[in-house]
């Protein structure tokens, strides 16, 4: 009886968003879009964090790199297609990724937190300083008037925010499915058991540092990939996709939304993307506010939004069952 | 099957294990007893890679096992259960059989299929599960479960990885007459056919169980043999304080 | 040296409690901006050495009081994304009423123009004055550690918490002392160094990354450790300023991963 209550709901959610740019009007549709990207950054943070238990303080390296790799394809061999410019960034999360844990390998908590900044710090350095390949300051821009051309549906431009929507979309729908898929192979539930409990695993015969280093590369992928997408959406790449506080933001999006659960940091990306639109109109200083916010967050009530609803659905079904004057173990 | 020769510990200036010589034969179920800090789980834990003897080596069916990473000796067949419960909490029991069975049959990397869709490995957890009495509770998280039950699991995770060697560290620590009873049996059950070396205080389920017994005090083995041999052994009486060991038949 | 000065607090909590405090280094970066308006008020730079590190040790209190006391035990990602939002919001809040560029601090004139050590070789006063005063400082810890009994308590206190505590030593007064001294000693360092730098919101990350390098290099909760990584950083750098300016932060860079490779818990961190 649940499980078609919750695929029912979700056949409808997509519903909505396929329709929704015929629905809503252009605003809304550019600010989805943003909340798919979004969605895709942190759900590969999600297999590193909420899944295999990885306090990786560095992530903005993986998205940033990404970002840098397609944009560079894009400028450098501008003939290739755009969806190969995303691929690209993909792939190229995915290499740092996996030298990001392999030099972390050996770390566990703290010193991963740490070591993970650092590298991530290390690489927007390199790409502030590398002007010659990444225009440094500057940052890069210039594919605004490219066009993706569809078999059968004809060429668009990345200007048109209604393709776009749909670009993104699939896209987005691709990976967080993926990533989806992976959560519920024997490699994601053994991401769970180094979570749980990593020395165990060890014991088990299970290889650890391989299954790390795996995840870390997948999650560079996907990361890579929501790089790419950003730079196609906002038509520029710039060092600060990589420094802390964008490592801090995408940190922000799992906790808001839950970041022990596979939908928290979905949910956590979209309240993300609308507070910061809705802030901003209020006060230039709405970074502060989201991270008083969350440190506030932190310090008082950590689940987030995914852990309140468990937490009211845990309620509701007691009550329930209260009413109809069940107890908990006889009866 | 197994042997220790010359095997030392230590961690720093403090001497945990010197020079000990073990030998275990293949079908055996061997005791290792000592009082409270002889080394009874250091032992273990350089049995199992967690540790590097500092001297001496450590052969597994003619193999040298002695800095191995702990996941490599585990895939050459010598399994271990521990003495402070260390089961995946938060995952349910049968998650808990299943990530074992999956890491048995070397599965754990795969990500090509849905892990559901392993017929074979449902059908080992199952089977396990039932062995040791957990079926009914399969669904409930590990760390849910009563500590009997989690004793009773930490041991079905051991035995599902069907090892040659089981180690298994005071299975019954922490449970009562009526439980350790049942646990002994579960071992006896599970464990036949297999090599089996297991450290206990209780002295009732070390003389039921084992076929020969060793003694473990201040790091080195005071005595060795069948249970008649040690039972009468007057060092072994010494190092027990004569108490417990009188208190038996 | 300065990286020494803010290392310390940093690896001595650590120690204490197992959290790494990332809002330690903004405190070190608000006593930079303490300085700056201090030296614009009244410009006397002896007034802000003196006032700065004073509020930056009450904020290093508060910090103590309100977050890490509530953080602590609740696990270690809880702790991390504590201290470290609370970093990013103290950044931003300089970024507010200062904006993101460098602001200059005149050193005081007794420290200006150089010093002829030897033949032909000058040497700036001001960094002169630099290591003399973290010199100083440090003999000044160095004696209060070994030679007093509270110093024996802070010793206890890190290297055995629970069993500190069991022998009567009041971790918890402990702790909020450390946390003060600590944050003390990172406002010496950042009024010294707002002459030497100027003063910007950016000095968080340069600092993090530099005291992450003598932590991680020298070992978690070592302070000996941490003493010894902040030569060798500073060594590395100057080196690698003259020879080849690009690499220098690399090879700390390569430094640091050569450690997490070899020993992941630093020179002479403890052995998790």
């Amino acid at each position: 009886m649940r499980p078609s209550v919750k695929t029912f709901t979700f056949l409808l959610f997509v519903a909505a968003l396929a329709l929704f740019p015929f629905l809503g009007n252009k605003f809304h549709t550019y600010l989805l879009s943003e909340c798919f990207i979004y969605s895709v950054l942190a759900i590969s943070y999600y297999m590193l964090l909420g899944h295999t238990g990885l306090m990786s303080f560095g992530h903005a390296a993986l998205f940033g790199v990404g970002a840098y790799a397609s944009a560079i394809t894009l400028i450098r061999f501008s003939d290739l297609p755009v969806s190969l410019a995303l691929v690209v960034g993909g792939f190229s999360g995915l290499i740092c990724g996996f030298f990001i844990g392999l030099i972390v390998l050996r770390l566990k908590r703290i010193y991963l937190a740490f070591g993970t900044l650092a590298l991530s710090q290390m690489i927007w350095a390199v790409a502030w300083k590398w002007r010659i390949v990444t225009g440094g300051d500057d940052g890069m821009t210039g594919w605004s008037s490219r066009q993706v051309t569809l078999p059968w549906l004809g060429r668009f431009g990345l200007i048109n925010v209604t393709f776009l929507y749909y670009f993104v979309l699939l896209f987005a729908f691709a990976c967080v499915f993926l990533c989806w898929y992976v959560t519920r192979t024997p490699f994601g539930e053994t991401l769970s058991s180094i979570r749980s409990n990593q020395n165990r695993a060890d014991f088990l015969g299970i290889n650890v540092s391989r299954a790390r280093l795996m995840v870390f590369a997948f999650s560079g992928f996907i990361a890579g990939i929501s790089g790419g997408l950003f730079i196609l959406f906002k038509k520029a790449a710039a060092p600060t996709f990589l420094d802390i506080s964008t490592s801090f933001n995408i940190l922000v999006m799992s906790v808001i939304g839950g970041y022990a659960s596979f939908v928290g940091p979905i949910v956590g990306a979209f309240i993300y993307v609308y507070m910061m639109e809705y802030l901003s109109s209020f006060t230039e200083r709405w970074q502060l506010v989201m991270g008083a916010f969350f440190v506030l967050l932190i310090l008082f009530y950590s689940k987030g939004v995914v852990g309140m609803v468990e937490q009211l659905t845990t309620k509701v079904s007691l009550f329930r069952g209260k009413k109809r004057g069940k107890t908990t173990c006889s009866s | 099957m197994l042997v220790l020769k010359g095997v030392s510990k230590h961690f720093g200036p403090l001497a945990v294990i010197q020079r000990v010589n073990l030998e275990v034969t293949k079908g055996e179920r061997h005791a290792l007893i000592g009082p409270n800090g002889a080394g009874k789980s250091t032992l273990f834990n350089l049995i199992t890679g967690h540790y590097r003897p500092s001297a001496g080596e450590i052969y597994f069916k003619d193999r040298r096992i002695s800095g191995l990473a702990p996941h490599e000796i585990t895939r050459l067949g010598i399994s271990r259960s521990f003495q402070i419960i260390n089961i995946f909490r938060d995952m349910s029991v049968y998650q808990n059989m299943r990530i074992t069975v999956t890491a048995r049959h070397r599965m754990s990397l795969n990500f090509r299929c849905q892990v559901a869709s392993l017929g074979q490995v449902r059908e080992e957890s199952e089977f396990v599960l039932s062995r040791v009495g957990l079926l009914p509770f399969m669904n409930e998280p590990a760390g849910r479960l009563g500590y009997s039950q989690q004793r009773a699991l930490e041991v079905g995770l051991a035995v599902a990885l069907d090892p040659e060697l089981l180690l298994l560290d005071e299975p019954g620590a922490g449970l009562s007459p009526d439980e350790t009873r049942s646990i002994v049996g579960l071992i006896k059950e599970v464990t036949t056919g297999k090599t089996l070396v297991i450290v206990e205080h209780d002295m009732d389920v070390v003389f039921d169980l084992a076929d020969r017994i060793s003694v473990l005090n201040y790091g080195t083995i005071v005595a060795s043999g069948s249970p008649d041999e040690i039972r009468r052994n007057e060092t072994v009486k010494e190092v027990y304080l004569g108490n417990v060991l009188e208190t038996e038949r | 040296m300065l990286i020494f000065l803010v290392a310390s607090g940093l690896t001595l909590v650590l120690g204490l409690m197992d959290i790494l405090n990332f809002a330690h280094v903004s405190v070190y970066m608000v006593g930079a901006f303490i300085c700056y308006q201090v030296t614009q008020w009244t410009n006397n730079f002896w007034l802000a050495l003196i006032v700065a590190p004073v509020a930056c040790a009450l904020l290093g209190i508060l910090i103590e009081r309100f977050v890490i006391r509530r953080i602590h035990g609740s696990g270690h990602l809880n702790e991390l994304l504590a201290t470290f939002g609370l970093a990013m919001v103290i950044t931003e809040v300089v970024n507010w009423i200062y904006g993101s560029n460098p602001l200059p601090v005149r050193a005081p004139s007794q420290l200006l123009g150089s010093l002829n050590l030897w033949s032909d070789v000058q040497y700036p006063l001001y960094r002169l004055f630099i290591l003399a005063l973290s010199g100083m400082v440090l003999a000044f810890m160095f004696y209060i550690l070994k030679r007093t009994r509270l110093g024996i308590s802070i010793r206890a206190s890190v290297q055995d918490r629970d069993m500190a505590n069991a022998l009567g030593t009041n971790v918890a007064a402990v702790s909020m002392f450390v946390m003060g001294i600590g944050a003390w000693l990172a406002g010496i360092a950042g009024v010294i160094v707002a002459p030497y730098l100027s003063v910007y919101s950016g000095m968080y990350a340069d600092m993090i990354m530099d005291c992450f390098a003598v932590i991680a290099v020298g070992g978690l909760g070592s302070l000996g450790g941490a003493f010894i990584a902040s030569l060798l950083v500073g060594q590395v750098q100057s080196f690698g300023v003259i020879f080849i300016p690009r690499i220098s932060l690399i090879l700390i860079y390569l430094l640091m991963v050569a450690v997490f490779a070899l020993k992941p818990s630093g020179i002479l961190g403890k052995n998790e």
